[in-house]
């Protein structure tokens, strides 16, 4: 524990506090966080079919109305996020910034990433008049961001660890 | 184009602010020497727990694999649980806990030795 946190006591048994909660529905935090990610990952992919279908690709495959796919892109988006949510708390906050090999690196440095490229993708959302290639080449880094943490954690942890709740 | 600096500059702070709060990482675990003998682990049914959540890594008997070899390693149950709680090297903190990780203590010290 952070020497400032055990100075809180409040603050002090937050990770046990988290891991007791998540286990109540998973078999440890690791495993939670393994499933909440993979939710995460599979509406990432979502969104991908969603954005293609808005921008006139993959209509054959993604048989939907504009006004749908819209609405399916915006709701898939909103929950992956809150998913991300404890993935996010448990690994900034619990684990942390850590470079012991190729793979966390790789996962420590694209989960860096993952909020900022939100943060700029809701800017350009939200602010009109950008340039016609931002808007997918930001989706489709914050698609690449997803699928690198997803590759490098959920996917060891299914081939590693375990393959269950 | 003088636009695409609002967006890059959101990138910029938000992944710094989490990559700062990632290297200061406040809630990091660490396990109270109060906390080793709470639990008393059971060999055999950590044997199976190891099967299950560590085989992957150490190998099914314990021999090594990605993860370090712990058959005739000496490591003893205290440390196991520590570093089953804290995490180590590529093994995240709390793959297992509480009375699994007992369990998975007195199963490595029993191969360890």
């Amino acid at each position: 524990m952070h020497p400032t946190v055990q100075a809180l006591p409040m603050l002090a048994d937050v990770s046990s506090r988290y891991t007791d909660l998540v286990e109540t529905i998973f078999s440890s935090a690791i495993a939670g966080k393994a499933w909440l990610a993979t939710g995460a990952f599979v509406l990432a992919f979502v969104q991908v079919l969603t954005a293609s279908r808005m921008w006139g690709k993959l209509e054959r495959f993604v048989p939907l109305s504009f006004p749908t796919a819209r609405r399916i892109h915006r709701w898939s988006g909103r929950i992956a996020l809150l998913l991300t949510l404890p993935v996010f708390f448990h690994c900034v906050t619990i684990l942390g910034f850590k470079t012991p090999d190729a793979r966390v690196a790789m996962h420590s440095i694209a989960g860096s990433f993952l909020y900022g490229v939100v943060a700029a993708k809701l800017i350009v959302i939200r602010w009109k008049g950008y340039p016609h290639w931002v808007l997918p080449v930001i989706g489709g880094s914050l698609a690449a961001v997803f699928t690198t943490l997803w590759l490098t954690s959920s996917l060891w942890y299914f081939t590693n660890v375990r393959f269950g709740f | 184009m003088a636009r695409l600096v609002v967006p890059a500059l959101a990138l910029v702070v938000v992944t710094a602010a989490v990559l700062g709060l990632a290297r200061w990482h406040p809630f990091s675990p660490t396990v109270p020497a109060a906390t080793l003998n709470v639990f008393e682990g059971d060999p055999v049914r950590g044997a199976s727990v190891f099967a299950a959540s560590c085989a992957g890594c150490h190998g099914a008997d314990g021999t090594g694999g990605v993860g370090p070899a712990l058959r005739d390693s000496g490591i003893n149950g205290a440390k196991v649980i520590v570093v089953v709680g804290t995490g180590q090297g590529a093994m995240p903190a709390g793959l297992v806990s509480g009375q699994d990780a007992a369990d998975v203590a007195a199963h490595v010290a029993s191969i360890a030795k």
